[in-house]
């Protein structure tokens, strides 16, 4: 009897370890994770693979590690009320397209680059989570990518990423907000996204 | 007091030295807080754009020469020479910041590769754990609680802020080779323009690809990459998606994502995963607008920022 409630107890103690211990490879770092892997994976082969190769390659990762929706609202801003549905769509796929020609660009050839893992941490409001890696060059210069994240349905899903410092969501942001408040501003920030991701796949 | 050969080279030298830290001083100071404080944006932007004409047309062009006829050896080499000559404005400006240890880290720094590395040209400090570190005066002012002031495009010198422009100053006269009176100063000083602008080129051209508005671009990256460096790498986080520039009727709740209703079988993504990009597809939104009118920006894209930004992905 006395052995059994010992047992017992003890299962107890180590049930209620495992549910209050922090998760720290929780699904944000694995979302990061597995977008760094790809974009390794993608160098490895980069050799190999021509541009529309790495983007059929790094598209399918890139789409479901970002919550492109909500990237798109949040850059063009104020802006993004004044457009209607197809126009909403319609950049919301062009900077889908533009990001992953980005990738595809920049991501094309291994001289023994790694991604490490730093930490994770929840965000002041709670509602997100921050994943701090490093980049390590071939040359041994350190770059910072602090990747904020999200849950969508049960998934974590990277918002922005700030890389040394500067913010890619307020960088764009304020790009594109610059052109947006020009006449015909929406069509002339179609066009120029359009030519950017023209220039990656030429590898300009 | 007539003007000496020796005044003459001295002065030159200075010159050139100003460009090559300023250079340096806009290249790796990219970052930007959110500040929109370009109160002199129609001053800056001729500026720029003429900054941008002399980088494309004669410091890009000498700079890949170098980078093309020099190996990355002897690149390297010439780069801590340069680093190390300039190097007791970080420590000044260690000890002004009140980080002392690392000020005692930064000498030894200096010391070492002085003597041991031959004048800084080999870096025998960083193997022993004495780590190069980036400080100057603008982040010291930045540390002592000085407001950054005004976003700033110097002619020749780049992005600048009026709390970062002293450090011109301050780093000039910190620099050995202001006080080399040799006539090699001259050379030696281009050769470190040369250096600097040749360090930064595989990112200019990032920067090239990446931006749509490079004026914007490059304001933006200089004023957050400011913020890091003053934080030395560890700013606050910032959870911000700027949620203060919604329409009033708006709310944080109103940028939550749109759940996507699939089962656990399904990918995350609530769309199929076309293999072919969208852009390939021609909407009817770009399509049913080539009649609009051509009067545009000027094609910001074509429009090539000189200055370079510290994030070089390869």
């Amino acid at each position: 009897m006395l052995q059994r409630k010992y047992k017992t107890c003890i299962t107890l103690v180590f049930l209620s370890l495992i549910m209050t211990a922090p998760s720290y490879a929780s699904g944000a770092t694995d979302t990061v994770s597995h977008l760094q892997t790809a974009l390794i994976q993608s160098m490895k082969k980069g050799d190999r693979l021509g541009y529309p190769d790495r983007v059929t390659q790094l598209g399918s990762i890139v789409n479901q590690s970002h919550d492109f929706r909500l990237i798109s609202k949040v850059v063009i801003g104020k802006y993004w009320k004044t457009l209607s549905p197809d126009q909403q769509k319609a950049f919301t796929n062009m900077f889908k397209d533009l990001s992953v020609s980005m990738y595809a660009n920049r991501f094309n050839s291994y001289g023994g680059e790694t991604f490490t893992i730093i930490s994770e941490k929840d965000a002041p409001r709670g509602k997100r989570k921050f994943v701090d890696t490093s980049f390590t060059k071939s040359d041994g210069e350190e770059i910072r990518f602090l990747y904020m994240l999200h849950k969508v349905s049960k998934k974590w899903k990277i918002l922005n990423i700030t890389v040394n410092g500067v913010s890619d969501l307020a960088l764009k942001r304020v790009e594109y907000g610059g052109i947006l408040k020009k006449n015909n501003g929406f069509q002339i920030l179609l066009r120029t996204l359009q030519s950017q991701i023209d220039k990656n796949a030429n590898g300009q | 007091m007539r003007l000496t050969q020796t005044h003459t080279n001295r002065y030159m030298a200075l010159g050139l030295l100003l460009i090559g830290l300023s250079f340096s001083n806009a290249c790796s100071n990219l970052n930007a807080s959110t500040v929109q404080t370009d109160s002199l944006e129609t001053i800056n932007r001729p500026i720029y754009t003429m900054n941008d004409f002399i980088d494309r047309n004669f410091a890009e062009p000498i700079a890949e020469t170098y980078i093309d006829y020099t190996p990355a050896p002897v690149r390297n080499s010439v780069s801590n020479f340069f680093d190390n000559v300039a190097y007791l404005n970080v420590i000044l400006n260690d000890f002004l910041q009140g980080k002392g240890q690392q000020g005692l880290a930064d000498s030894g720094r200096f010391l070492v590769n002085s003597t041991f590395g031959l004048f800084g040209i080999w870096d025998h400090a960083t193997p022993l754990g004495l780590e190069k570190h980036n400080e100057d005066f603008g982040q010291t002012l930045g540390v002592w609680g000085v407001g950054e002031g005004s976003y700033l495009v110097l002619p020749f010198l780049g992005p600048n802020t009026i709390r970062d422009t002293p450090d011109l100053g301050v780093s000039t006269v910190t620099n050995i080779l202001f006080y080399v009176s040799n006539p090699i100063a001259v050379p030696v000083a281009l050769l470190g323009f040369i250096d600097k602008r040749s360090r930064f080129d595989e990112a200019i051209k990032f920067r090239n690809d990446a931006a749509v508005e490079p004026y914007l671009f490059t304001r933006e990256a200089y004023l957050q990459h400011r913020k890091f460096l003053i934080y030395d790498g560890d700013p606050p986080i910032e959870d911000d998606l700027f949620e203060d520039d919604l329409f009033p009727e708006e709310t944080f709740a109103d940028l939550e994502p749109e759940v996507e209703l699939v089962s656990e079988s399904q990918p995350a993504s609530s769309e199929p995963e076309s293999q072919v990009p969208h852009s390939v597809q021609k909407t009817e939104v770009l399509q049913s607008d080539q009649t609009d009118s051509q009067q545009d920006i000027g094609n910001p894209v074509s429009s090539v920022p000189p200055l370079p930004i510290t994030v070089s992905i390869r």
